[in-house]
């Protein structure tokens, strides 16, 4: 028995480690910045503040109301987000999958860190609302969170350590285990034959979707403007920039579990994949600052119903089910 | 890096703790009153702008830099240093009054005669003084969560989806409708750094006296603020939502506009 158990073990392990290796040339490492390290209690004591409608002005929303986890953590069936008592902001909640992974953060790539980009909901007055300070107080006000803070930072609660902690925790939302991934890990029948032919188009000159929506994420991190409209009423990258060339270009959003979170692109002015295909079929709008990849492309019905059927095949049940990122007990 | 940057700002904070005890500096605060119209402010009052529409203020915080004594030869004595300034309506912030740490930072109490930079300065008869609402370039585009106060993240004027701070932040409430409405001025971004200059080399009209025992207090007229609405429009339309929220973009250009001419001296 043991001489038999033995070898299957090392295969087993071998077999593991494959899969290990695979993975990391696939999907890179996690990037963590040095001066917020991971650790099991920091990334709680994040998923608590994530979850906890306390860091709002009046106690009515969570980073979780806007971000949720059955939508991959964006707001679907919400063309933008509204805030604190009922206002509206102007735009379209992300998915918060592979977000450690982003280059930059906002539609139009202003912070440079999810530690910095947790300050915007927080204080945006049709976000949450909150004064940092006024926040401040109302956590050490609270032992819990008094008693949580101290284990992990030796300043106990400041705004920094409030942010540090809910980016730990965006840090672990990964999702890599679509029908995708297994198809590229080797179960080819992981994906429907028409899913298949959609990712050729995908990541051909036909669809061309790839020059922009490429690697393990679905984004090469850069900003375009893709003729959504005519005009451009978000200014997009230009908000920070000034140069009117930047006039409604906005960051290539990640296309993972992209079924689960209509509607679409930075205002959620398309409701469904089919409309999104069809604009890029159409080639966009006439807009002047229109990237020059966008053109008429000339997919027939089934090539689109392809490229929808690969869509569908990026979305990870798994992850928008997986108890580590619910919201705690 | 990150420690150089700590460094310089603590630096900045230390050189001007230490000037203040050379033998000839002398301490000189500049104060200021905010207005609307004539009247002095009163947060969470009701005003009317001149096109009609109501509104009220709850909070108001801008950063002090760059300031400068002039001399009469032309020349100016600088003063280092940053300062965070902040008015809060108590009404609808519970910590209003509470000091932060660090870093130079005014809690305003009333609107009327409130220091927002103390000057360290060699006695003398000035000519006037300048100074700037923001935060320097070189301080403005750091990691903010590596920096003290008055620019870390606790003075809630860091800009998230800008790396940059927000100069001059302005909130309160409008009528749109019959309902209430908030409304919002946050300008910043190196563009619309205020350049506020208030000297006069010419005539005798404008003196700063800095002898350790006089003050000099600027007026700012937040009436001013809605003085022209953008592309030659005679006033500011409250009611358009794009007129009402501003983070950036071609309104708060015109709103940096009306905000130049709404400094005075008061005498
Ligand atoms: C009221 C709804 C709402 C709440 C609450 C909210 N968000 Fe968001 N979130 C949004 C919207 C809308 C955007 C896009 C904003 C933009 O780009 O201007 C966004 C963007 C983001 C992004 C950027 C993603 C990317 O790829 O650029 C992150 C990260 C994020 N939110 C995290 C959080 C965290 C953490 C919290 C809680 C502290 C939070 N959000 C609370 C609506 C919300
Ligand atoms: C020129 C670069 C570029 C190309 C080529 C491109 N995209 Fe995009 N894609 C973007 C950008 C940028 C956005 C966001 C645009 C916005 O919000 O205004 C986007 C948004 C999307 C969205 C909406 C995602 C969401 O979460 O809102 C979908 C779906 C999408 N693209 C699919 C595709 C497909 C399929 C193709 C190929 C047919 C394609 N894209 C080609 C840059 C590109």
């Amino acid at each position: 028995m043991q001489t038999f158990l033995l070898p299957s073990r090392v295969i087993i392990g071998v077999l593991l480690l494959g899969v290990m290796v695979f993975a990391q040339v696939y999907f890179p490492v996690l990037p963590v910045p040095k001066d917020n390290p991971q650790t099991p209690e920091k990334i709680q004591l994040g998923r608590k503040l994530f979850y906890d409608t306390r860091l709002s002005a009046d106690d009515s929303l969570s980073c979780s109301s806007c971000h949720q986890q059955q939508f991959a953590f964006s707001n679907a069936g919400n063309a933008v987000s509204t805030g604190i008592r009922g206002q509206k902001g102007s735009r379209n909640a992300p998915s918060l999958g592979n977000v450690a992974w982003r280059k930059s953060y906002f539609w139009e790539g202003g912070s440079p860190s999810l530690e910095l980009q947790a300050m915007g909901p927080l204080t945006a007055h049709d976000e949450m609302a909150i004064e940092p300070r006024v926040l401040v107080a109302k956590l050490q006000a609270i032992p819990e969170y008094q008693k949580a803070f101290s284990r992990v930072f030796p300043e106990g609660i400041t705004m920094l350590n409030v942010t540090k902690a809910i980016a730990s925790f965006e840090r672990t939302l990964v999702t890599n285990r679509s029908a995708y991934d297994k198809y590229r890990a080797g179960d080819e029948k992981a994906m429907s034959v028409a899913a298949v032919r959609g990712m050729e188009l995908f990541f051909g000159e036909s669809g061309d979707c790839f020059h922009c929506h490429n690697g393990f994420n679905f984004t090469t991190e850069t900003l375009h403007n893709t003729g959504l409209k005519k005009t451009n009423p978000d200014l997009g990258l230009a908000r920070i920039t000034n140069r009117p060339e930047d006039a409604g270009k906005f960051k290539t959003p990640t296309l993972r579990n992209v079924a689960l979170t209509a509607p679409y692109m930075h205002d959620g002015s398309i409701a469904t994949l089919e409309k999104a295909l069809e604009h890029y079929n159409k080639g966009g709008e006439d807009n002047p600052n229109v990237d020059m990849l966008m053109r008429p492309l000339g997919l027939s019905k089934t090539e689109i119903n392809d490229l929808i059927e690969f869509l569908k095949a990026l979305t990870d049940v798994e992850f928008t089910r997986d108890p580590r990122f619910s919201a705690p007990k | 890096m990150k420690k150089i940057l700590v460094g310089t700002v603590f630096m900045v904070a230390s050189v001007f703790g230490l000037s203040s005890a050379q033998n000839n500096m002398v301490k000189h605060d500049l104060k200021i009153n905010l207005r609307v119209g004539n009247a002095p402010l009163e947060l969470g009052k009701t005003y009317k702008t001149s096109a009609g529409a109501e509104y009220s203020v709850d909070l108001l915080k801008f950063y002090v830099s760059n300031v400068q004594l002039v001399k009469a030869d032309g020349s100016s004595h600088s003063v280092p240093g940053l300062s965070l300034t902040s008015f809060e309506n108590a009404a609808t912030n519970s910590m209003a009054g509470k000091m932060l740490e660090g870093g130079q930072v005014y809690n305003a109490k009333t609107t009327q005669a409130q220091t927002m930079f103390s000057i360290s300065a060699p006695a003398g008869d000035y000519k006037g003084v300048r100074f700037e609402i923001g935060v320097p370039k070189e301080l403005n585009h750091r990691d903010a969560s590596t920096v003290a106060m008055p620019l870390g993240l606790e003075s809630g004027m860091f800009w998230a989806w800008n790396p940059g701070y927000i100069f001059f932040r302005i909130e309160g409430k409008t009528m749109v409708d019959g309902k209430t409405q908030p409304w919002l001025l946050h300008m910043g971004t190196d563009n619309w750094r205020l350049n506020i200059n208030q000297f006069d080399l010419t005539t005798n009209k404008i003196k700063v006296l800095v002898d350790g025992k006089n003050s000099t207090t600027v007026q700012l007229d937040l009436e001013k603020i809605f003085a022209k609405g953008p592309n030659g429009a005679a006033s500011w339309d409250l009611s358009q939502p794009a007129l009402r929220v501003m983070h950036g973009g071609p309104n708060v250009g015109q709103a940096y506009l009306n905000l130049l001419g709404a400094w005075s001296l008061a005498q």
